[in-house]
């Protein structure tokens, strides 16, 4: 048997240890790759909120150097949007080239600058003889608000003072003049009860109210109110103005907060409206002042909302451009040149004062260059195919419409030799140092990966195995640690607990890790070895359990160490044994029908009867009937996997019958129904068969014992039958009939000695009753001897050897003596039967593994016998049994070669005869060869 | 002459022996079984026995082993037992030789009087020159090239000779075909045929009793020649 290796405590260790290290290269590796594939830069767009921009390349390109990466052109395609974005901005905030507090905004072009919105409220103000509204501001008060926001106060006023705010104007509407009869009110601004209340006051005037808002035309009809509309109308003229006007305002107006009724029953108005602060530089009066309408005071409002916005974005946004492109933090210089609401505006980080000749300054000095004049129809780079395509440069200047882009001229370079830390920088940087390596990292992760695999499958095997140092050899013995002593589902719930944790934990860090792409630019080394030790812990727990878990089902200690077995144990067992035995009970008393209708209609009854009533709609139950179901065929395959198992023993046991293990025996007691049946029978074969080989066996002993016998007691009578006969022969009988006689007896006589000797030899060799003395002998060596012994034979039937001993020495393991039996017959027989004056054929043969010695001969006669028979003369009765010798000499020989594990085979072709012996060969020590 | 006790149950084979026996000129004593035997050595003076083994009464191996207690005369055991554990079980109990039955009966006459050979005169030889080889009864004198068989005188070719005395001269030593011939021929043997097996028949043809069971030059099959050390 093989002995089990196993693996001293060190080795073991050792081991583990190595493949931990090989999962860390791995993860150490494969953090390294993604790390360093990207560049993350945090963009702070407003006060409060910074975004990172992410850019990737493929680390196992073809590209030499950064700046032929997709990434370099997204970069600079992110940054020419900015350029142009930072030209707006600029337009908006610099006088003369410099930033200015002062400057002027006019808000109501400001706001308006993307749309027509201006021109319609112009239309708007012309049509009530308004002047054309301008509001302005100062740009350093713009952005100053915005820190908290535009702030209104709330304003009470009755009604009355509400409508007349701005005057006579108030029943007027843009579209035209109200009916008389009619009220609106915004039903979002009443209560149930101030309708009500609205309804009793204005009393007999027929009322509408509008559901849902300005756009809902659904009218709910007074109809008692119908009949006296005139005279009410009349009296309460100046009431229902009142009402309709601020229905009118409200229908249009943001500035109305809430409407209520104070105790009196006057209807009083809640405004919004702007602090003090916001006094324009030309409407000291603030702005209620030059507006004549609570919706022209309202859009004012909202212009006023929208610019403080919109410029403080802008100005946030331009504080970033100015560091960002300035030209001590960026290596893209750039010149661009735009027209913008009525002016040119230029933006550039290049201390170059002169806007000429920028073309070639560009060209020359810069690795990478872009430069785009659509007015000239210039459009000139050496950037990648982000930039190949004009009409994409063309759009990115007209997502601006109050901008030309026709207008613009843009020269954008990059230095290559990246002079300043910007991101192209760090880009740069990261991909120069990681790029080269890409491959050689990604093989050492592989390599890691397949040696934790390969340990793992190692170890996998190995684990548990201790090494063990016997008195001559080494072995293993099984070696269970401490933890492997904890209880299956206890250490199944740590395991699976801490494989939550760690999957909670793996979540968590890859989100945060999503979040702070900047931090890991920053510091990607560190965080590739960070991953890799927690990929290595995650690896030396996942291996704690997984080994632990091959050592339990190594010590078979998965099941005996089981809270599940101790509760199988203590409690259960026993009842569901009791169960299992009153079925087997039944089972085991009823006919092969009754059994299969046990079985295959227990599922398919219960299978049926439940599926009925699924399709009868007992909906609420299907989990109850699958569930019955599922126990019911769960129950009836374990049966039929016990019966299986115990048929699989009855055929093991048939099996090794067959091998001829005849005590073995099945246990039927054990078993049911059919099994048990099959088992007894198996047990009576078994027995019968046994019965049998030991009376054949004694009937061999017996026949071998009767011809050692009969020979020994032929041989005396035999011996004074040649005796006398030589005596007879010695008495000088002349009569000639008489002396031939005497020759035939002698003749005889011998030949009967003879074959006494060859039945008891062949009995004894048939019978296995001999005893061997193996040696190393000599094929060829034998041969040669034999043919000396045999050599006057052959002359005198004038047999020619031809002998072809192609080794010379080949040496095989058999008894010399019976070796030479074996070849003394088979010679006998060539001398005996060999056509006279024909080639005797010897040849050796060895392939290294096995020898073939084969002799070949014409037979004298015609052979009329299948080659088969002439070994089994003496069993199976030879008709012709005229020829000299006992006919047993080829049986003899054939049983003694595979006594000493060789193989006889005779071949017959018309009158070849061949034999050929087969011997494995034995590979000696050189020295042996010589003498003994 | 010397006198022979013949002793076996079957009359007929002694009175075969005793034909044969006498024709050579031997006195016969015959016995039918053991304890006749043993009676018979005790009154007479017995020069070789030849003994049945089995016998009523006394069997022919206890009656050997009785008679070598008290005498060391030659003792030949005739048996219809061939098996090789027979003829040890003989021989070591104290028989000079073995016969088993049916033998040819000059074989047998030859073995008796090799046997009485030896027992009568080998035991008196002075001791011989160093170029004089001997094992049982074979002796070989290289001074004269004389080869002796029981005293008498074999006629061996040289090339018979001098592997005959190339086997004596180490006896107990077992040399291959090749060995021999290279040790004869002086030459080596690349393709020594069988000559040398030849060569060796004829030598166990002149000088063994009976050359399918040789006493002095033996064949180990498969492996070579030798000549036992005695």
């Amino acid at each position: 048997m093989k002995t089990r290796k196993g693996l001293t405590r060190g080795k073991s260790i050792l081991y583990c240890s190595l493949q931990q290290f090989g999962i860390w290269l791995a993860a150490v590796s494969a953090v390294c790759l993604i790390a360093y594939s990207f560049i993350s830069v945090k963009v702070e767009s407003m006060n409060t909120y910074t975004r990172e921009i992410t850019y990737t390349w493929n680390l196992f390109s073809e590209d030499g150097s950064f700046d032929e990466t997709e990434s370099f052109d997204g970069i600079l395609w992110d940054s020419l949007h900015d350029i142009i974005r930072y030209n707006v901005a600029k337009s908006q905030l610099e006088v003369n080239g410099a930033f200015d507090g002062e400057k002027v905004i006019d808000i109501r072009t400001f706001v308006n600058r993307r749309d027509t919105a201006a021109e319609d409220f112009d239309l708007y103000m012309e049509s009530r003889n308004e002047d054309i509204l301008t509001i302005q501001y100062h740009l350093k008060d713009l952005i100053r608000w915005n820190k908290y926001g535009v702030n209104y106060t709330s304003v009470t006023m009755p009604e009355t003072a509400f409508v007349c705010y701005y005057g006579a104007h108030y029943y007027n509407r843009a579209d035209g003049y109200l009916s008389e009869e009619e009220i609106y009110v915004l039903e979002s601004l009443l209560g149930e009860d101030t309708i009500q209340q609205l309804l009793d006051t204005a009393n007999g005037i027929e009322y509408y109210y509008i559901k849902g808002g300005a756009e809902t035309t659904e009218y709910d009809q007074n109809p008692a109110a119908e009949a006296a509309v005139g005279e009410i109308v009349v009296e309460n003229n100046e009431r229902w103005r009142m009402h309709e006007a601020l229905a009118d305002i409200l229908l249009d107006s943001a500035a109305v907060e809430s409407v209520y009724l104070d105790q009196n029953g006057d209807l009083q108005v809640v405004v919004r409206m702007l602090e003090e602060r916001y006094r324009p530089i030309d409407k000291p009066g603030g702005i209620q002042d030059c507006v004549y309408s609570w919706y022209a005071y309202d859009t004012a409002c909202m212009w006023l909302e929208q610019a403080v916005e919109d410029i403080s974005y802008n100005y946030n946004e331009y504080l970033g451009f100015q560091s960002r492109y300035g030209a001590e933090n960026t290596n893209i210089a750039y010149h661009c040149e735009m027209s913008m609401m009525g002016e040119t505006v230029r933006v550039s980080n290049s201390d170059l004062d002169s806007w000429n000749g920028l073309d070639s300054y560009y060209r020359e000095h810069y690795g990478r260059y872009l430069i785009y004049r659509p007015e000239d129809m210039v459009f000139e780079t050496n950037m990648g195919t982000a930039f190949a395509n004009e009409e994409t440069l063309f759009k990115a200047f007209s997502k601006y419409e109050y901008a030309y882009p026709e207008t613009a001229h843009i020269w954008l370079g990059i230095d290559t030799s990246y002079p300043v830390e910007d991101i192209l920088f760090k880009a740069d940087a990261a991909y120069a140092a990681f790029h080269p390596y890409a491959y050689l990292v990604a093989a050492l992760g592989g390599a890691g990966l397949l040696l934790w695999l390969g340990l793992l499958l190692f170890l996998s095997v190995k684990t548990g195995w201790r090494a063990q140092k016997g008195e001559d050899q080494e072995s293993a013995v099984l070696k269970l640690s401490w933890f492997d002593e904890i209880p299956t589902e206890l250490a199944a719930a740590i395991g699976a607990g801490t494989a939550f944790l760690l999957i909670c934990a793996w979540i968590s860090l890859f989100h945060y890790a999503r979040r702070q792409k900047c931090l890991i630019c920053a510091h990607r080394v560190r965080v590739a070895v960070l991953a890799g030790c927690f990929v290595l812990l995650c690896s030396l727990i996942f291996c704690l359990f997984w080994y632990s878990l091959l050592r339990r089902c190594k010590a078979h200690t998965l099941w005996k160490n089981s809270l599940l077995r101790v509760l199988w144990q203590k409690g259960i067992r026993r009842p569901v044994r009791a169960f299992g035995r009153l079925l087997f009970q039944f089972y085991d008393n009823s006919g092969v029908f009754f059994r299969s209708l046990f079985i295959l209609g227990g599922i398919m009854g219960i299978n049926l009867i439940l599926g009925f009533f699924c399709a009868v709609g007992w909906g609420k139950w299907l989990l109850l009937i699958v569930l019955i179901t599922g126990i019911t065929d769960a129950a009836i395959l374990s049966f039929w996997i016990y019966h299986h198992l115990k048929r699989k023993r009855i055929i093991e046991a048939i099996k090794r019958i067959r091998e001829g293990d005849l005590n073995c025996q099945v246990a039927a007691e054990s078993m049911h129904g059919e099994n048990r049946q099959l088992a007894e029978a198996v047990n009576s074969i078994g027995a019968g068969i046994k019965t049998a080989v030991e009376t054949s066996m004694k009937d061999e002993r017996l026949k071998a014992d009767l011809i050692t016998n009969v020979s020994h007691d032929i041989k005396t009578p035999l011996t004074s039958i040649i005796n006398y006969v030589d005596l007879l022969k010695r008495e000088k009988i002349e009569q000639e009939p008489a002396r031939s006689y005497i020759e035939v007896l002698e003749n005889k006589s011998w030949r009967l000695k003879q074959l006494t000797d060859d039945l008891l030899e062949a009995s004894k060799i048939s019978s296995g009753n001999i005893t061997l003395h193996p040696e190393n002998i000599n094929l060829a060596e034998l041969l040669k001897q034999a043919l000396g012994e045999f050599s006057e034979k052959f002359e005198e039937k004038n047999l020619t050897i031809v002998e072809d001993f192609s080794e010379k020495e080949v040496y095989i393991e058999a008894d010399s003596r019976r070796m030479w039996r074996v070849v003394e017959n088979l010679f006998n027989n060539i001398c005996k039967y060999a056509l006279t004056g024909t080639r005797v054929y010897l040849d050796v043969e060895s392939s290294g593994q096995e020898v073939w010695l084969s002799m070949k001969n014409i037979s004298a006669q015609a052979l009329n016998i299948p080659a088969q028979e002439l070994t089994e003369r003496f069993i199976r009765g030879d008709l012709s049994r005229n020829t000299e010798g006992s006919g047993l000499g080829l049986s003899i020989a054939k049983n003694l070669v595979e006594l000493q594990k060789g193989r006889f085979e005779i071949y017959l072709d018309g009158d070849l005869f061949k034999v050929t012996m087969t011997f494995p060969v034995v590979t000696l020590p050189a020295e042996e060869n010589g003498c003994l | 002459m010397a006198n022979i006790l013949v002793c076996d149950d079957d009359r007929e084979i002694v009175e075969a022996i005793e034909i044969y026996l006498r024709n050579e000129g031997y006195t016969i004593y015959k016995a039918y079984n053991g304890e006749d035997a043993l009676s018979i050595l005790q009154k007479e003076e017995i020069h070789l026995v030849i003994m049945d083994v089995m016998m009523p009464r006394l069997d022919g191996i206890h009656a050997t082993v009785r008679i070598r207690e008290y005498s060391s005369v030659p003792i030949i055991i005739l048996s219809a037992k061939s098996e090789d554990t027979d003829k040890i079980l003989g021989l070591n109990i104290g028989a000079d030789d073995y016969i088993t039955k049916p033998f040819n009966p000059l074989e047998l006459v030859a073995r008796v009087k090799s046997n009485l050979r030896r027992y009568t005169k080998l035991g008196s030889m002075p001791q011989e020159s160093s170029s004089v080889y001997r094992i049982g009864g074979l002796c070989i004198n290289d001074d004269t090239k004389e080869v002796t068989v029981d005293e008498e005188t074999v006629r061996l070719t040289p090339i018979e000779y001098s592997i005959l005395l190339l086997l004596v001269k180490n006896a107990g030593r077992v040399f291959s075909i090749d060995q021999i011939y290279e040790n004869i021929w002086n030459e080596e043997a690349i393709g020594a045929d069988n000559t040398v097996a030849v060569h060796i028949r004829h030598i166990r043809e002149k000088i063994e009793i009976n050359p399918k069971e040789p006493r002095y030059v033996k064949v180990v099959w498969g492996v070579g020649y030798k000549v036992d050390r005695q």
